[in-house]
């Protein structure tokens, strides 16, 4: 109620989805109507028998109508379970391929968001709105149709037949109506306060927890365990003070209350039958009470599993709506042009970039030609990364141009633009399956020869010998990072991109591999344009030309040997390592 | 069959005994509605009752019908209050525990595993509490003496025979919750890949853009949502079973049930209102038969939470103190003799033969590089892992013979890690002395040069770190954990490199704050960098867990050859920070 806007987008993409599966929704829905006329038969066959055939010395032309009626009520109680069945499964399938469809829509999604949004957010709770949240909306449809919507046709239907059958009782019965209209508001106000509560406390205590553990240094060398623990004592006393409220809301109210104006409800059944029969003012049978009294029994069942399930529902309905917060996003815009085959000149022109306030590069200019290399070199936060992040359009340049071949890059199609070029990053990037496809990341031309002749290029002769098939465990655990870097290598190097990026490509490695990872670089170098980042200054000594980043300015560039003579900040850092390594 | 739960059971005893009785009386009262409706059928229909006694009949049962919901509702009151209780119980309890742990616990248990049970574990206790005391009574007890009225009210053999086929109600339940629970460890499964690789795509989402591979990774995905699907439709198939069997075998009793007492009328054994009874009583013994499945699997998860939480509860303490430990005074003198220390779980020492004295108002700067053992030794006064407290002495006297307690209350302590809390600026500063005073918070704020930054925030100090609030960079974090460390104003003041993203102006009026602050009193600073430690009164660099090279500035500058050669190379970058900072 407090977003009508958002709630009404909400309501129409609920639509949509549920749209899909009209089939299935049309076939449960029909089957519901033919289950809910067996309900309400199968009450009838017991009055018929209650009025004409049971009483006192009955003899055999009375068993065996009987014996056939009985058969007819077992018949039509097993199409009602049938049908029910079906019903079931079809209502489930249907919740379940809306939950896929939205499942599939909000993954896509994410892959066009722009890269900043993952920076801002921990993995982990994107991927829950992935899969968790569209697990609450299959929860949902689970919800409103197998329970809601079934038990609602049952109640109306019923409630129709009563009227049909002795219209005096349903207006009896009529007066039950604002007790129940009332138990379902209080209900439904009090649970979706006191659960909102109980939800919210329950993810702070958690939060509380999963923080205390993390920071139990901190909270021992100060002696501060019972602060904490009166912290925490505070937020699990209000847990227990609104789940208290819920509890007493349940022994009072819903269920329990329906289930009292059940036994009231057939209590005026009885009065007005009785009435009947006593003072003779109507005819009365005592199937008709019979049936009656099941009907009235029937419609409170119902009521009673709605009640049951409405806090669920109110609970996944929330979560549900975060799957569509996210489809609200705006994703990175499309951009018009394909830069087709490229040669590899690079030019950034006075680049200045933030992520949030702060400029991270301030008037970047360099320029290499095709098949040169570029190293950059600086300190953590010099902006050496910020560049590479530029380049392949992860970001925009706050100001300035960046132009590849001479064509500013800002209108290039994002995927026209990496086609050729390969990036090897820091912490190399295996997907969970073998190296085979880790190399050659789906694309069917390259055969297991290309892939070994690649990392044999690269030097990672070892690789081979252990097998191609071998399978790559979570995180790449089963592998050194020299291994998995020459994996990474071997990936950009059978792709022959005209750019290739090494963003502190051997950062993470050991300097025996790092030797052999150096021999693989000189081999991938070759040809194409090259951008280095590097930590080890040794690995760029023979680069075409280095810049020297510190914060976000150039102050050096040169090769190697003019930066040596400079007798500035490279040669000072070059020393140092030299004498650390 | 509940032996797990006794601590629970005798803690909340008279609750339970209430809730009981409740039950007993409400169930024994829920017999008599339908009891009086058959009794009432058979007085209108066989013309034997006035119209006045017919009423008050009425009037009683609708005062059995408001009695029965009180008692209901007492029943439920104290059976779901005892599922609040053990939620608020075992919470703490692990709570409790997870505080007395040294950090060897938290080591040996993850996070995750740690929070699985104050979670997960904790929800299936409630549940059992609640809707699984619910369903064992009514799936035990109010069958019980359902059964028994119908022998007694109607008939014994009607009755015999009619409940025949519930038995079977009850074992198909549980049949294919058998077959559900299989099913649903794979759906599980199914779901854990689809997160894998979800979670997958969005570490991954750089590779993927730059090498284009979005189709083929959606494909991938695709692939195990359909799966995910495909698994939860089994379950479905098996989960939609019941609702036939729901139906039919109810029906099956009735049919037993009409047909037999049909005979049982005619030859005049019972009436027809006995009949419409019987058959009321019929359908309240159906609910049970599911209760009892419920209940069944209800207690099998929460059997193995309450294992899985005992498992911690019971986990013996790794530091003990001994039994005659005494607090020890204000600002001890420190001394390391032949020091060797290992963590739980690494092979070798990480700390080799140290030994180290120092006197009370004296200062200590610990150099290395990482992994060379720095923080390891710092925290050794803290007693956050077992070691051999008998080679630390405070006074000259073994430190196990003091209360950790009296010694941690010596200490301020600025960890590497910051440490921050999801609460305000000031919260986090104030967390090491509570009752501190704005005007001493905001000294601590200056002497950390957190001065400057503090203004920029929204609402100063009270603004919120973590994740509901701003965030903050590494230095302002590390400065935070600084204040901390100061506010306390301790008798010994421990600084764990907790400047490393603090850029060098920064630095160096904390130093400066530092050492006008601290003169004469016990300080420990470990550092990568030499500018943080060089005025201290001793240095000691550490390699491979072993002093290397030990003295003052001086002196190391004149002997210490791996102190003299990071000296000046620190010192010439520096030089370049601060000609970029004055332009």
């Amino acid at each position: 109620m407090k977003n009508k806007i958002h709630n009404s987008f909400v309501n129409q993409k609920l639509k949509e989805y549920a749209k899909k599966e009209s089939k299935p929704l049309a076939f449960g829905l029909i089957l519901t109507f033919i289950r809910t006329a067996m309900e309400i038969i199968g009450p009838i066959i017991i009055g018929h028998i209650l009025n004409n055939y049971i009483k006192l010395d009955m003899g055999r032309d009375d068993i065996k109508p009987i014996a056939i009626l009985l058969t007819l009520y077992l018949i039509v109680y097993v199409l009602a379970g049938l049908f029910s069945n079906l019903t079931r499964i079809a209502f489930e399938k249907a919740a379940n391929s809306i939950a896929f469809n939205a499942q599939k829509d909000v993954y896509n999604h994410i892959q066009e968001l722009p890269i900043s949004y993952f920076d801002s957010l921990p993995a982990g709770n994107i991927v829950s709105r992935i899969t968790n949240d569209t697990k609450k909306l299959k929860r949902m449809f689970q919800l409103i149709l197998a329970e809601l919507t079934t038990s609602s046709i049952i109640v109306i239907g019923i409630s129709i037949m009563i009227i049909i059958r002795n219209p005096i009782v349903a207006l009896l019965l009529l007066i039950l109506v604002p007790a129940i209209y009332y138990i379902f508001t209080d209900l439904r106000r009090k649970t979706s306060k006191y659960s909102r509560l109980v939800r919210e406390y329950t993810g702070e205590i958690n939060a509380t927890i999963n923080e205390s553990i993390q920071n139990m240094e901190i909270i021992q060398a100060y002696n501060k365990e019972d602060f904490i623990r009166g912290e925490f004592k505070e937020i699990n006393d209000n847990i227990f003070m609104n789940n208290l409220e819920l509890t007493k809301l349940r022994s009072y109210g819903g269920f329990r209350a329906i289930d009292g104006l059940q036994y009231i409800g057939i209590l005026l059944v009885i009065v007005y039958f009785g009435f009947g029969r006593i003072t003779e003012n109507y005819p009365v049978t005592i199937g008709s009470m019979y049936i009656i009294i099941d009907y009235v029994s029937k419609i409170f069942d119902n009521l009673k599993t709605v009640v049951l399930r409405l806090a669920e529902l109110e609970q996944s309905y929330a979560s549900a709506t975060h799957v569509f917060d996210l489809l609200k996003l705006d994703t990175a815009e499309k951009l018009p042009e394909d830069i087709g085959d490229i040669k590899g000149n690079v030019k950034f022109e006075d680049v200045y970039f933030a992520y949030k306030e702060e400029d991270v590069l301030k008037g970047i200019n360099f320029e290499v030609s095709s098949g040169e290399s570029i190293a950059f070199v600086g300190s953590t936060g010099s902006g050496k990364s910020t560049i590479i992040n530029l380049l392949l359009n992860f970001y925009q340049p706050r100001e300035g141009n960046i132009y590849l071949d001479g064509k500013n890059i800002k209108d290039i199609d994002r995927s026209s633009l990496r086609k050729d070029m390969a990036v090897v990053l820091q912490d190399s990037f295996l997907f969970e399956s073998d190296i085979r496809e880790n190399i050659r990341l789906g694309d069917q031309r390259f055969t297991d020869e290309d892939i070994k002749k690649a990392l044999i290029e690269v030097g990672g002769d070892s690789i081979v010998e252990r097998g191609i098939d071998e399978k790559i465990l979570e995180k790449g655990n089963n592998l050194s990072q020299g291994e998995k870097q020459l994996i990474s290598f071997a990936r950009a190097y059978i792709r022959n991109p005209k750019i290739l990026i090494l963003d502190e490509a051997t950062s993470n490695i050991d300097t025996e591999t790092e030797k052999i990872i150096q021999r693989g670089i000189d081999k991938l170098k070759e040809d194409r344009t090259t951008f280095i980042i590097a930590h080890r200054l040794s690995t760029i000594k023979d680069v075409d030309k280095i810049l020297v980043l510190n914060r976000g300015r150039i102050i050096e560039s040169g090769n190697h040997d003019d930066l040596m003579k400079m007798k500035g900040f490279y040669r000072n850092m070059y020393n140092e390592q030299i004498r650390n390594g | 069959m509940f032996s797990k739960f006794k601590w629970f059971i005798s803690y909340y005893k008279k609750k339970y005994i209430l809730a009981i009785i409740f039950l007993l009386l409400s169930d024994i009262v829920g017999l008599f509605p339908p009891y009086i409706t058959g009794k009432l059928t058979d007085l209108i229909f066989t013309n034997s009752v006035s119209l006045n006694r017919f009423f008050f009949i009425i009037g009683i049962t609708f005062v059995i019908i408001i009695i029965k919901y009180f008692l209901a509702m007492g029943w439920s009151y104290f059976t779901f209050r005892g599922a609040d209780e053990i939620e608020y119980k075992s919470r703490e309890n692990l709570m409790n525990k997870f505080l007395r742990q040294s950090l060897k616990f938290f080591e040996k248990n993850s996070t995750g595993s740690l929070m699985g049970k104050a979670t997960n574990d904790v929800t299936s206790l409630t549940d059992l509490a609640g809707f699984g005391l619910l369903n064992f009574f009514d799936s035990t007890v109010f069958p019980i003496c359902i059964i028994i009225v119908m022998m007694i009210v109607v008939d014994f053999k009607l009755t015999l025979f009619s409940i025949i086929p519930l038995p079977i109600l009850a074992y198909l339940c549980i049949w294919i919750g058998k077959k559900i629970y299989t099913r649903w460890t794979l759906v599980q499964e199914a779901f854990d890949k689809l997160n894998d690789s979800a979670l997958e795509d969005v570490e991954g989402i750089r590779i993927i853009r730059v090498f284009n591979l979005q189709k083929l990774r959606n494909l991938e995905f695709e692939k195990r949502g359909e799966e995910l699907c495909d698994r939860n439709i089994d379950v479905v198939k098996y989960e939609a079973l019941m609702t036939p069997i729901q139906k039919i075998i109810p029906a099956m009793t009735f049919v037993i049930a009409l047909g037999y007492g049909s005979y049982l009328i005619s030859i005049g054994d019972i009436t027809v209102g006995q009949l419409v009874s019987f058959t009321y009583y019929l359908n309240m013994l159906v609910w049970p038969m599911y209760a009892f499945g419920n209940f069944i699997n209800m207690r099998q998860q929460a059997n193995a939470s309450m294992d899985r939480i005992q498992e911690v509860l019971d986990y013996k303490e790794d530091i003990v103190e001994k039994d005659n430990v005494i607090d020890i005074g204000k600002d001890p003198d420190i001394e390391f003799k032949g020091f060797n220390f290992r963590y739980p779980s690494s092979k070798e020492d990480i700390l080799k033969n140290i030994n180290i004295k120092l006197k009370r108002g004296s200062s200590l700067g610990v150099l290395g590089k990482t992994g060379s053992g720095k923080s390891t030794l710092l925290k050794q006064l803290l007693s956050f892992y077992p070691a051999d407290t008998s080679k630390i002495y405070l006074n000259g006297q073994s430190m196990d013979n003091y209360s950790i307690k009296s010694i941690r209350d010596n200490i301020a302590y600025a960890p590497q890690n910051h440490m921050i809390f999801s609460k305000s600026i000031k919260d986090n500063i104030r967390l090491s002395k509570p009752e501190a005073t704005d005007f001493e918070i905001e000294e601590a704020v200056r002497l950390s040069d957190l001065e400057k930054d503090i203004s920029k925030f929204p609402e100063g100090l009270n603004t919120l770190c973590g994740e509901k609030g701003v965030s903050l960079s590494g230095g302002q974090k590390q400065r935070i954990a600084i204040a901390r460390a100061l506010l306390k104003n301790p008798e010994i003041l421990i600084l764990d490199d907790c400047m490393s993203a603090v850029d060098g102006n920064t630095e160096k009026n904390i130093i400066e704050n530092i050492n006008k602050k601290r003169k004469n009193k016990t300080t420990i600073i470990a550092s990568h960098r030499i500018s943080q430690i060089k005025d201290l009164d001793e240095i000691i660099v550490l390699k491979d867990g072993k002093i290397v090279e030990r003295g003052t500035d001086e002196e190391l500058m004149r002997v210490g050859k791996w102190y003299r050669e990071q000296y000046l190379n620190q010192m010439s970058r520096r030089r370049f920070d601060e000609k970029q900072d004055t332009q």
